[in-house]
Parts: structure tokens; C-alpha cells; sequence
């Protein structure tokens, strides 16, 4: 098993200095930036190094990953124990379809989690009454990303999330601990926006209530539509007979197969709007059935004759406007 | 042996907006940060009234809160500078999306 290596993800060894560090970020993140970048795997590629980056930037936490690191190799020394290849990351669990939630800046998360149990800890050894001079901090937020299809937007859907952290135990050793979290997605969500889910940050301390942990919402690439907030668009494919002539032809929606009103005339790339049947919300969002003329191949005799009949009988030349002939 | 919670999320720009302590809180800044992006045009609060203290911010503020400090923090790049990074990468990925689509 592959231990997620910091050092190795920003390519640098282990005893450069912070300012290595800096220009090995920044060099990497121009290569694999999701926005910029050409590589297939850039955006799993930018979020490890923005993880690497948070933890191995700060002196602090830099040293807490060096030991924590240590903690967990196995009995040789050599190599880390199980599971730790997939890092910090929630793994999706059941449920059909893509599902993928990753904690951002879990990793960074742990630090504070670690740090903040530590300094409870000393409290509680410091002072005869712990409880009397814990001042109550909510726990902080945790965020992450989580991916889903339209229909679970559509009809609402119910993800198990598996979350790893790591807490010390009664030694001040840190142990892994796993914990699952059924996820109710409300119905009408969209790409972009964030679910809150309270309570199940960090915990407080001192009494202080738990903090919140955030889902940046993604939708997974779908084979037939594309969103813009609750709208959403789909190509129709059409006969030119149906475009020229008009007439009833049926169309799949989230809902349900639909039949809709073709216009006679209705040229590629047209638009029709079926209203209300984009995602749900107040108001719910349109689809939009963006006209796609198919021509069907002259690969037989009664095809052919049809195609010959229609170029007597159309004189057209959509060639006219760039002043050539036909 | 594994806990198992169940819980219900809402929709943070419905019911829950992000109020500015926690949106401070997920970029690592203070509540001033955020205030001169408001103030500058860099992020829009769904509710800004006075004082601060009672801004709230929808899902999209809090991408561009956290790209925006990011921007600062790693690549050292002023508020505006970083504003207009965040702009040209929005309008990446907007153009990207409708691309998808052809």
C-alpha cells in the first residue's frame, strides 16, 4: 500500500526548506491547475497538492506529519499501516452511480483536531477542575466535496459517506477511527451550491457545541443533459422531416418521457422549453430540448430516389450566400 | 466497529446561509479579511446589513472566499489581483461547461 507521500507529491525531498517547498507548489500547481491544465488527472492531481501544500507550508504541522507519519509505519519501520494510501479522504460506500466526496483540507482538519484534543488533554492534567476554566469553543467546520447525478438532485437521495479522523488516545498516540455518515441530499440541489450538515465538524471543547461540515456540491457528467443552475438542456435529435413539417415526437425527462410539439420549420439548433422540468426548487428550473436535424444515409434504392426526388423538387443551394453557384 | 450517523443536510443559500465568523473561520482569516472583499467588490453577501457581524454569504461566496485566500496565501498576490484570477478562472469553467454541450 501506497503511503500518501507529501514530500513525493510536491517532489521534493524531505529536508527541503519551506521556501523549496514554495516554489515546488507553485511550479506544480501552474502544471496541474484544473482550469489551465491539460492532464487528465489534474483535478485529483491539484487537490493533493493543495493538501500536501496546507500541511507541509506550516512549520507546525509540517513536524506533527513528520511524527504521525513515524506513528504509523509498521513494526519494521518500513511501511505505513493499512489504509493509509487512501489518505484522509471519505470514500464513497453503496448507492449506485459515481460518489465521490473528498475532504479538501481534512488532512490540515487533523492537525487542529490532534492539537485541540492535546491542549484538552493538558488542561485536564493542569487544573484540578478542568471544567471550571474550559471556556466553551464550538469546534470548527469541516468542508468537502461531494458528487452526484441529476436524479439524485432531482427526486433527493440518500449517500453513505465513510469519514476517517484521527484522535489521540489515553498515551497522546493518534489512532484512526472510522465513522459512516448517511448523507440525506435535499431535492433541488445544485452544482455549486454547498449542504450544510450540522454537527458533524470538529467537535467543541470545553462544552462549546461541534462544528459544521460543508458539502461543495458537484454533479457528475451525464450522458444526456447539462445544467445551468436548475435549468437544464438536452440535445433532441430529429428527423428533417419533422423539422420541416412539424409534428409529436417524445422526449425523456427526469420525470418521465414526454411528447413534445415540433414546429413546422424548426431549424438545427433551435430551442424548445418544457417548463418546470428541470430540477425542482421555488421556482423549478426549465429543460431545454436543443433541436439536433439527423439525416438518415441514402444506403438503399427507395432512400435514394427520395433524396434525388427532394433535390428536383427543393432548388436549394445553401451555398448561395458566399456568392458560388450550386 | 463502525458508528453509523444519519443526518439530513439543507441547502446552504435556502436555509442556512454561511455567516461571516465562519466564513472568516474556513479561509483561516479574520472577520476584517472578509469585510474588505465585501467592501471591495470582491464577494457579495446575501444579507449585508450593519453591523457585520450579521452578514451572511451564499454557497458561491464561499468558493471564491476560499480561492481568493488561497491565491494570497500561496501565491503572495494582492486583493485584486487575486479577484481577477478568480474571475478568469470562473469564466474558464463557465465556457467549459457550455462547451460540454456541443
Amino acid at each position: 500500500m501506497e503511503f500518501k507521500d507529501y514530500y513525493k507529491i510536491l517532489e521534493v525531498p524531505r529536508e527541503a526548506s519551506q521556501d523549496d517547498i514554495r516554489k515546488a507548489y507553485r511550479k506544480l500547481a501552474r502544471k496541474y491547475h484544473p482550469d489551465v491544465s491539460k492532464e487528465p488527472d489534474a483535478e485529483a492531481r491539484m487537490r493533493d497538492l493543495n493538501e500536501a501544500n496546507d500541511v507541509l507550508r506550516d512549520a507546525e504541522k509540517r513536524a506533527a506529519y513528520d511524527g504521525l507519519a513515524a506513528g504509523v509505519a509498521g513494526p519494521n519501520g518500513a511501511s505505513p499501516g493499512p489504509g493509509w494510501d487512501r489518505g484522509f479522504e471519505f470514500s464513497g460506500a453503496q448507492g449506485e452511480g459515481p460518489n465521490q466526496a473528498e475532504f479538501q483540507d481534512f488532512m490540515a482538519g487533523l492537525f487542529k483536531q490532534a492539537e485541540q484534543q492535546r491542549r484538552t488533554q493538558g488542561r485536564g492534567q493542569g487544573f484540578d477542575s478542568g471544567q471550571g476554566y474550559a471556556q466553551p469553543l464550538r469546534g470548527e467546520d469541516h468542508h468537502a466535496d461531494i458528487e452526484i447525478s441529476f436524479e439524485d438532485s432531482f427526486a433527493g437521495a440518500t449517500r453513505e459517506l465513510g469519514l476517517r479522523s484521527v484522535q489521540l488516545d489515553a498515551k497522546g498516540r493518534p489512532q484512526l477511527v472510522n465513522r459512516t455518515l448517511s448523507v440525506k441530499i435535499p431535492a433541488g440541489v445544485k452544482a455549486g451550491q454547498m449542504i450544510r450538515l450540522a454537527g458533524q465538524g470538529m467537535p467543541g471543547e470545553g462544552g462549546g457545541a461541534p462544528g459544521d461540515l460543508f458539502l461543495a456540491v458537484h454533479f457528475a457528467a451525464h450522458a444526456l443533459y447539462q445544467s445551468n443552475g436548475r435549468d437544464l438542456s438536452m440535445k433532441l435529435p430529429v428527423t428533417p422531416w419533422e423539422a420541416a413539417l412539424g409534428g409529436k415526437v417524445h422526449a425523456p425527462t427526469l420525470a418521465g418521457e414526454v411528447e413534445v410539439n415540433i414546429a413546422a420549420g424548426s431549424k438545427q439548433g433551435g430551442k424548445l422549453r418544457l417548463r418546470g422540468k428541470g430540477l425542482p426548487g421555488d421556482p423549478p428550473g426549465d429543460l431545454y430540448l436543443v433541436l439536433d436535424i439527423v439525416w438518415p444515409t441514402a444506403e438503399n434504392e427507395q432512400t435514394r430516389a427520395a433524396y434525388e426526388q427532394l433535390a428536383k423538387a427543393a432548388a436549394f443551394n445553401p451555398r448561395a450566400h458566399l456568392g458560388v453557384s450550386a | 466497529m463502525t458508528q453509523i450517523t444519519i443526518c439530513t443536510a439543507v441547502v446552504v443559500d435556502d436555509q442556512a446561509p454561511v455567516t461571516i465568523h465562519e466564513l472568516a473561520q474556513c479561509c483561516e482569516q479574520q472577520i476584517e479579511w472578509v469585510m474588505t472583499l465585501v467592501e471591495h467588490g470582491v464577494l457579495p453577501a446575501l444579507r449585508q446589513s450593519a453591523p457585520p457581524e450579521g452578514w451572511v454569504f451564499a454557497s458561491a461566496a464561499v468558493a471564491r472566499a476560499r480561492q481568493v485566500a488561497r491565491l494570497q496565501r500561496d501565491f503572495e498576490v494582492n486583493l485584486d489581483a487575486a479577484a481577477l484570477i478568480a474571475d478568469l478562472m470562473q469564466e474558464v469553467r463557465d465556457l467549459r461547461l457550455q462547451l460540454r454541450g456541443f
